[in-house]
């Protein structure tokens, strides 16, 4: 039966000075206890600091590799791998096109959106006015008539008499043109055109109404407001190619789709 | 090993990982630069630069003091990263009928002015990077619904509020039937006691600022083209 000598530096507190199991039981050794293993790192550090250092140095060397030569890991400025693509969705079909729409249908609901933003005001939700002050767009002969002359009411204003030789309280229609699009002039056009019961049935397309908002720069005195003798020239229908309301297009970009 | 030798090593060693992985990112990521439209591509100028306001802020605060970090994310991961792309609603629509395909990744925008990015630490609930827009869409889908049950006997009064179905969520998370199965807690406490008949009692402040935060989460606006991941963006011509 070996025992194992206490260790000389008894002035170290730790375990592992004493975790030999023959040598913590001392003088009460069992055969049990006897039988155990000798630990033989029992009296030596856990690991050389220098182990410790050197395996520090490997990660730092390592980390700053792969760094630069992958580009993005410490890239705290993009949070996306470097030429990311989407995947579809596995095993169904990812491209899901909506259903393609009548042009005059999606050009009146843009309309409308547009329509509460800026004419809402006075013209009121059903189109109608109010009678005294603002006068109605339902059935009247400009909104309902000629596109150029109604596109030329919309962007410069109105002052003075409108379409049935009455003044109305509110005296004139501000410009509306400020800001406006060719396309949503084309999408107000179209919705006055047809809603409140008005149907006309025709789309203004944005081709068209950016002949208007070239006819409305080209006047003489731009910022004044048209009236009912000035409007006498416009008495004509935008140029630009006709659209078949009826035109399939896709609801989102607006193009034409085939026909199935 | 002395005490001071210890002490060093582990500030050492702890110190270095935290300034490289929390200190830099941190000054890296706390000065956002907007991110610019081209013309060419975007069909529109100026920048993207979402910006946040009042009641939301005190509804993230909201949100982060009861916990809801802990079951709710708010991080849509990118296609090799998880599946969440594909989940129906949570990275937006894939067939919106106004805007078409409105689904995106979340992007470091989504969380700014927020004290902390709240992208939560598991999903035993759903994402709520969009859930604005989802509670929209179900409230047009119930009213729509009801519209056409109830027909001249609907009026708009009727209405449901996407707000209302939060409210209802949050005072009881299983008042809806087919949601029985929630494990998500009750903050019956940031409302009213319930009078007679009130399925919903009346909110509290705090019930309704966590409320506007939650009608906030609509993470799937139009991004530039430089932050578009689809692969049928716009590429100009």
């Amino acid at each position: 039966m070996s025992q194992d000598s206490p260790s000389p530096s008894s002035s170290r507190p730790d375990l592992d000075e004493v975790i030999n199991v023959t040598t913590a039981h001392g003088s009460q050794a069992t055969a049990a206890a006897a039988r155990e293993y000798r630990n033989p790192g029992a009296d030596k550090e856990p690991l050389s600091i220098a182990a410790f250092a050197l395996c520090a140095v490997m990660l730092i060397v390592g980390g700053a590799v792969l760094g630069k030569t992958s580009g993005a890991l410490f890239d705290y400025q993009t949070s996306i791998k470097p030429n990311y693509i989407r995947d579809k969705a596995p095993g169904v079909a990812d491209d899901v096109a909506l259903p393609p729409k009548p042009i005059l249908d999606l050009y009146v609901k843009k309309g409308q959106s547009l329509y509460s933003a800026k004419c809402n005001g006075c013209h009121g939700a059903d189109g109608k006015g109010d009678g005294a002050n603002y006068p109605s767009l339902v059935g009247s002969a400009w909104s309902t008539g000629h596109t150029e002359r109604f596109s030329q009411v919309i962007l410069n204003g109105l002052q003075g008499p409108t379409s049935t030789g009455k003044v109305y309280g509110a005296g004139v229609m501000p410009a509306q043109g400020g800001g406006m699009s060719a396309q949503d002039l084309a999408y107000i056009m179209t919705f006055i055109r047809n809603s409140f019961g008005n149907t006309v049935g025709d789309v203004v397309t944005a081709e068209m109404a950016q002949a208007a908002l070239d006819l409305a720069a080209k006047r003489p005195n731009p910022s004044a407001p048209v009236t009912a003798d000035e409007l006498k020239q416009y008495e004509k229908d935008l140029p630009g190619e006709k659209v078949d309301p009826a035109t399939l297009v896709d609801p989102i970009t607006l193009q034409p789709v085939a026909a199935k | 090993m002395t005490l001071r030798f210890f002490t060093l090593g582990m500030t050492a060693s702890f110190g270095t990982a935290w300034l490289f992985a929390v200190v830099l990112p941190f000054f890296k990521t706390i000065e956002l630069k907007p991110v610019p439209y081209v013309e060419a591509v975007d069909e529109k100028t100026g920048v993207y630069f979402p910006k946040r306001t009042g009641q939301i802020t005190n509804g993230a605060k909201v949100y982060s003091q009861n916990g809801c970090y802990v079951c709710h994310t708010q991080v849509v991961r990118p296609t090799y990263a998880g599946n969440d792309f594909h989940r129906d609603g949570w990275a937006g629509f894939k067939a919106d009928p106004d805007r078409g395909d409105t689904r995106r990744e979340s992007n470091v925008f989504d969380y700014q002015g927020e004290e902390f990015a709240q992208i939560g630490l598991m999903r035993i609930g759903p994402d709520l990077s969009n859930v604005g827009s989802r509670m929209e869409k179900k409230a047009i889908a119930a009213n729509t619904a009801k519209k056409e049950s109830l027909g001249d006997a609907w009026s708009d009064s009727m209405k449901v509020t996407p707000e209302s179905l939060l409210f209802s969520h949050l005072y009881n998370p299983r008042s809806n039937v087919s949601m029985r199965w929630s494990t998500c807690p009750s903050v019956a406490f940031m409302f009213e006691e319930p009078k007679a008949g009130e399925s919903v009692p009346t909110s509290k402040p705090d019930a309704r600022a966590l409320v506007g935060y939650l009608m906030s989460m609509k993470k799937n606006d139009a991004v530039p083209a430089s932050m578009n991941y689809s692969a049928s963006k716009p590429t100009g011509k």
